[in-house]
């Protein structure tokens, strides 16, 4: 009780001193005096009780359902448990795992093992050769209040087994997650992007994620009926989710609301970075970035951009561009894009990088 | 005559024994020498292999991953088979062979259970506890009598930074010399290591055995299999480890081959098709997108059909009717074109 109410306290603290300064600072997105017609609507979908518990982070992380967990060994001061069955599997909530030998432990690891894939007449046919096992580590932060790191990882080899039973080409994720996520059922709309905003500066960004989610998914059930200025907390819900996955190098379901903002958020004042995070997660996956970078360039050539921010952007993507063409050989092109950047960077911030760049370049046209 | 006759004879026979023996030795060799292959391929420092004679410990891994760390180690716990045991003794645990928990010594043979174990290691680094490092060690491979092999994977917050990080890698057992794996290794495997994403036509069943896990093509024809037969996650894992390789070579190449970008394209959108299938469009996304990229790119628009249903309602009408104006501007035959149809029907 006593802990609880300290952590009460600390977060209403940290919370009021974030809250001063609300302005995006190019991370997480807070909310607008103008969205404040939204404070009544409360964040408090059930569904988004459980985003601590191993049967959703393991459905976010690697696409597992929480049908295919067959069991769960916990391992904790010399003792292991095995639970067996996918609901006691996937109701382990990890921040809290009461219900397991690990309750009240500070730290404690869990070896999920999965049912394999493959179809009733012909079973997968890797089985006999591959792990079907997910590690979670849990530990205790040392200087946090009540705040876990959860690190996930599919043990496979890069080599040879990379292919049997491969699950993600990502295996090992570290999430932040908070023991206690009790704000979640307090906040309206804006408060909720808040909230959010100082659990992301609090590093906590797994909680910040399903804070936003809640607030994603409300205006995704209006479809097309949508208001522009309910349009515009969705687009930055999506742009706060597509970060937080970022964050906790989830990559690849990041990048759907990363581009989704990119595409419809013309005029707003998180398109640009939004786009250099787009193209950054892109590279994360060995995706082709350029036709973003491309984008980002042409945009600025047609409407030149003033906000410190904005520019910043488009400098990065000149010489990013610039790399990409260097590499293709295309020498006229990449020193096209580096003096762009020069000449957009009148504050010299990345002219050691640009001189760089110019360098390898000249090396490579000799 | 006679003698010409006999040397006929004698020669026919040497060529039937050859290939006779040629055939067994690719027959055992199949099991062992694409691990090896993977073996060879890892940084030196972390190539460690065990014999009769030689053990492969906690220490010496430890020494070779954990570079220049002084790792003061208090406590090792192992579960294998249903148990915990625990040591305590700094020595003992440096001095653990890897190995141990499913070596079986019957008599002057060696062999090894296939079971999966985790080790956990606790200590401290610099005076200050290091998070626990977990060890996990599955995947029984190879062929006795020549070498066998385990994947060991290493889970600690001192590979890279502070947060935790993996490194894997096989260890291997040796029952024939480890030169004489080596030697076999760059004679057959480094010359078709060379061909892993080139076109499969002409390959020798060896080439098959080495490169079935390395190769695009031939992954992307157990994916086709896989996928023919409803074993979708199994369709997805062949798929992706084509999909990966691509991809990683194209972003070191510029992206400049249009062949493999297509390629790349088509492994994509199986993946997807396949994630959709078993329920799974959230992890379809990222390669739906990836696939409608490529597409536009090279004007195959069908490939943009998917991720545009994958689109939230907000968004997907604007974005269908966007593509089927993309289509016009490009001067691409729209007129009865399935592709437009269906795209400019999605609202």
């Amino acid at each position: 009780m006593k802990k609880l109410f300290l952590l009460a306290a600390f977060l209403f603290i940290a919370f009021a001193s974030f809250s001063q300064s609300a302005e995006d600072e190019g991370y997480i997105i807070g909310f607008d005096k103008s969205d404040s017609v939204y404070m009544d609507f409360k964040v408090e979908r059930p569904e988004f009780n459980d985003w601590h518990k191993i049967g959703t982070i393991l459905n976010e992380l690697y696409g597992l359902e929480p049908k295919e967990l067959s069991d769960a060994t916990v391992i904790c001061d010399k003792k292991f448990k095995v639970y067996e069955g996918w609901k006691n599997v996937s109701e382990i909530d990890l921040a809290n795992p009461q219900s397991t030998i690990a309750g009240g432990k500070d730290k404690y690891i869990v070896q999920v093992r999965y049912r394999k894939g493959g179809s009733e007449d012909f079973p997968d046919q890797s089985s006999s050769t591959t792990s079907n096992v997910i590690l979670i580590n849990v530990q205790t932060a040392k200087d946090g209040v009540g705040e876990k790191i959860v690190t996930v990882c599919y043990p496979s080899s890069k080599y040879e087994y990379e292919v049997a039973g491969d699950l993600s080409s990502q295996r090992i994720f570290n999430l932040s997650i908070h023991e206690y996520p009790i704000f979640v059922n307090t906040y309206g709309i804006p408060r909720g992007f808040d909230a959010a905003k100082n659990l992301h500066k609090l590093d906590i960004h797994w909680d910040a994620l399903y804070m936003n989610k809640a607030i994603y998914n409300y205006f995704d059930k209006k479809g097309a009926s949508i208001t522009p200025q309910e349009k515009v907390l969705f687009l930055k819900s999506a742009y706060n989710i597509g970060r937080c996955y970022f964050l906790d190098g989830v990559y690849h379901r990041a990048l759907p609301y990363l581009a989704f903002v990119s595409r419809n958020s013309s005029g707003e004042n998180f398109q640009m970075t939004c786009k250099i995070k787009l193209a950054e997660c892109l590279d994360k996956l060995n995706m082709e970035n350029s036709d973003v970078y491309d984008d980002i360039i042409l945009d600025h050539k047609n409407n030149p951009k003033k906000d410190p921010k904005d520019l910043d952007c488009v400098i990065k993507a000149c010489i990013a561009r610039g790399e990409i063409y260097a590499m293709q050989k295309k020498v006229d092109k990449a020193k096209e894009c580096y003096q762009m950047a020069t000449s957009i960077d009148t504050a010299k911030r990345y002219a050691a990088k640009i001189s760089d760049c110019m360098e390898s370049l000249n090396k490579m046209s000799n | 005559m006679g003698t010409m006759k006999r040397l006929i004879i004698i020669f026919c026979l040497s060529v039937f024994c050859f290939s006779a023996n040629a055939q067994q030795y690719d027959a055992v060799d199949k099991y062992w020498l694409p691990q090896e292959c993977s073996f060879n391929m890892q940084d030196e420092s972390l190539r460690f292999a065990a014999n009769s004679a030689k053990n492969v410990t906690l220490g010496e891994v430890f020494n070779a991953v954990f570079k220049g760390k002084n790792l003061e180690l208090t406590k090792m716990s192992l579960l294998s088979r249903s148990k915990v045991t625990t040591v305590e003794v700094a020595d003992e645990i440096r001095n653990y062979d890897i190995l141990s928990p499913v070596k079986i010594v019957s008599g002057g043979d060696i062999r090894f259970d296939m079971a999966d174990y985790m080790i956990v290691v606790e200590g401290n680094v610099a005076g200050k506890p290091f998070g626990d490092i977990l060890i996990y060690i599955c995947n029984a491979s190879g062929a006795a009598g020549k070498s066998m092999y385990r994947n060991v994977t290493i889970m600690s917050d001192m590979i890279q930074s502070d947060v935790y990080s993996t490194t894997n890698f096989l260890v291997a057992y040796d029952y024939q010399s480890r030169a004489e794996a080596e030697k076999k290794f760059k004679e057959v495997c480094a010359p078709m290591l060379a061909k892993q994403n080139e076109s499969t036509e002409g390959f020798s069943e060896q080439e098959y055995a080495i490169l079935e896990n390395r190769n695009a093509k031939l992954l992307y024809n157990q994916g086709q299999n896989f996928t023919e037969f409803d074993q979708n996650r199994d369709a997805i894992a062949a798929f992706g480890g084509a999909y990966r390789r691509l991809c990683a070579e194209l972003k070191t190449k510029g992206y400049n081959d249009v062949e493999k970008k297509r390629f790349a394209m088509m492994l994509a959108s199986e993946i997807a098709k396949n994630y959709i299938k078993i329920g799974k469009p959230e992890q379809a996304s990222a390669y739906l997108y990836h696939a409608q990229s490529i597409g536009r790119e090279l004007n195959e628009y069908k490939y943009a059909i998917d991720y545009v249903k994958s689109l939230n309602a907000y968004e997907r009408g604007v974005y269908a009717s966007k593509l089927a104006a993309e289509m016009k501007s490009k001067g691409l035959d729209v007129s009865d074109a399935a592709t437009y149809k269906t795209i400019n029907g999605i609202k």
